[in-house]
């Protein structure tokens, strides 16, 4: 059971992309502004068609399916809280969308609610809650209702460091617990480390290499990759003596 | 501002008859309340209501179909704002001739002029909504109906407040106006009545009436408004 994106391309932004997310695992997705990841994540949650290529979740064909029918959670960079309701309905809303019984919506709403520890925010209003609380509550409306998938674009962005890792925290314990396959799209190299099982590099559209961070890291010959690292794929050298030609 | 007006009445030049004090109009105003200005107000509000339902009803339901269609928007926008341009008393004439001198002529241009505040207000409003909360309720399930519902409308409830303030403004002072062009009993016509009288202390008692008519719906919309609309902090 897993995420499959075979040869998936958009008319702008993503050119091509193969790679398969596991489940229980998180599938990072690195790479500069503009590679096209934001475009790769729109392609896989559907808010963008794709010009060709085909997108498996759990082996059920889905890239000719509108959002809703795909039952993959999404947490755009830019992700915003109904600001009209309040944690409470919006935690409900997506169950009442997809006309799930009373009882059922109660008690999924209160597993979350336990699960993110959002007791005392239930009666808040969006504006009312600081930055993490927002986050998590957030995480909590695109888990409720038992998507296959989860999409999350930089969702640290916008957050002091403590924060950042207890919603990195956070993250990891719904990997374990639920067991779906986790896209994670970082700029951040430490956030990387810190919870990507594989790691997929994108450069101008194209999902270059996937591996493991350690392998893009020290045993890639690929310029691009070892540029965006910071790390130039050349060693200085001294010659022995002077006037010698290398 | 009454202490201004009773200042301007006792120390100007202006004789009394033309420009009466707070008291004189307060007295003008107890004389008319014995007659029959209470009929000509429920006559007033009852077509500026009945208009004002009808034209509101309208411009919301189809200022939001505009919101929602970037098409219609294109094409129904210019002729709208054109007619937004032209005052709302000079289309009055129109409706005379072609419904003649009836209570349908103002409750039909009391409609039109609340129309016109109310429908580009409303579909400015929907195209309004952030774009990120409508991908977020989406991803979450929402579609059709239930995004109508449940997204666009409580996040441009703001803006479709502004245009029925503007709307009940419009159809307040068009129903007085229609009223005056046309003659048909109503605070428009008392207005006309005391004008031939050159009583202007009926005139003062009449318009301050009126002007706190307007106040009042506007401070029941903005009550009701706030009520409604949660998400402003």
């Amino acid at each position: 059971m897993s995420l499959e994106v075979v040869e998936v391309r958009a008319k702008y932004g993503c050119q091509k992309a193969n790679f398969i997310a596991e489940d229980g695992k998180i599938f990072t997705i690195m790479g500069p502004n503009g590679a096209g990841k934001t475009t790769l994540l729109n392609l896989i949650a559907g808010f963008i068609k794709p010009k060709s290529g085909i997108i498996k979740l759990n082996g059920r064909q889905i890239e000719h399916l509108p959002p809703y029918k795909r039952n993959i959670a999404y947490l755009p960079q830019d992700y915003s809280l109904l600001p009209h309701y309040n944690v409470l309905e919006n935690l409900l809303f997506p169950l009442q969308c997809r006309k799930i019984a009373p009882k059922e919506q109660k008690r999924k709403t209160r597993e979350w609610i336990d699960r993110l520890k959002l007791e005392t925010l239930l009666d808040k209003y969006p504006h009312e809650l600081s930055g993490g609380e927002r986050k998590r509550v957030a995480l909590a409306q695109a888990l409720v209702y038992d998507p296959e998938a989860l999409l999350l674009d930089e969702p640290s962005s916008n957050l002091d460091l403590e924060h950042q890792k207890r919603l990195r925290l956070e993250i990891k314990r719904i990997k374990t617990e639920l067991s779906i396959p986790i896209l994670y799209v970082t700029h951040n190299l430490t956030e990387a480390e810190e919870v990507s099982d594989t790691v997929g590099f994108m450069f101008e559209g194209v999902l270059v290499a996937v591996g493991s961070l350690d392998d893009l890291l020290l045993n890639t010959s690929n310029e691009k990759i070892n540029a965006f690292f910071g790390c130039p794929n050349t060693l200085e050298v001294e010659s022995a003596r002077r006037h010698e030609q290398i | 501002m009454i202490a201004i007006w009773e200042f301007l009445a006792r120390y100007t030049q202006v004789p009394r008859a033309l420009f009466p004090s707070p008291q004189t109009t307060l007295v003008a105003f107890i004389e008319i309340s014995r007659g029959d200005l209470w009929n000509a107000v429920a006559l007033s509000l009852f077509r500026c209501f009945t208009g004002f339902f009808i034209g509101t009803s309208l411009g919301i339901a189809i200022g939001v179909t505009m919101g929602l269609n970037e098409t219609l928007y294109n094409a129904l926008s210019p002729l709208l704002n054109a007619l937004y341009a032209i005052p709302s008393v000079a289309l009055i004439p129109i409706f005379m001739v072609w419904l003649g001198l009836t209570n349908s002529t103002i409750i039909a241009s009391v409609s039109l002029a609340s129309f016109i505040n109310v429908v580009m207000v409303s579909a400015t409003g929907i195209k309004n909504v952030p774009q990120t909360v409508i991908k977020t309720a989406k991803a979450m399930g929402a579609r059709g109906a239930q995004l109508v519902l449940n997204i666009y409308l409580p996040l441009s409830l703001s803006s479709i407040f502004t245009g029925m303030k503007l709307g009940i403004e419009h159809a307040w002072k068009t129903s007085i106006a229609a009223e005056m062009l046309i003659g048909i009993k109503g605070l428009g016509m008392s207005l006309s009545e005391a004008e031939g009288l050159l009583r202007v202390d009926i005139l003062f008692a009449t318009v301050v009436l009126i002007g706190t008519f307007g106040w009042f719906f506007e401070r029941i919309l903005t009550h009701v408004e706030k009520r409604l609309v949660k998400h402003v902090p």
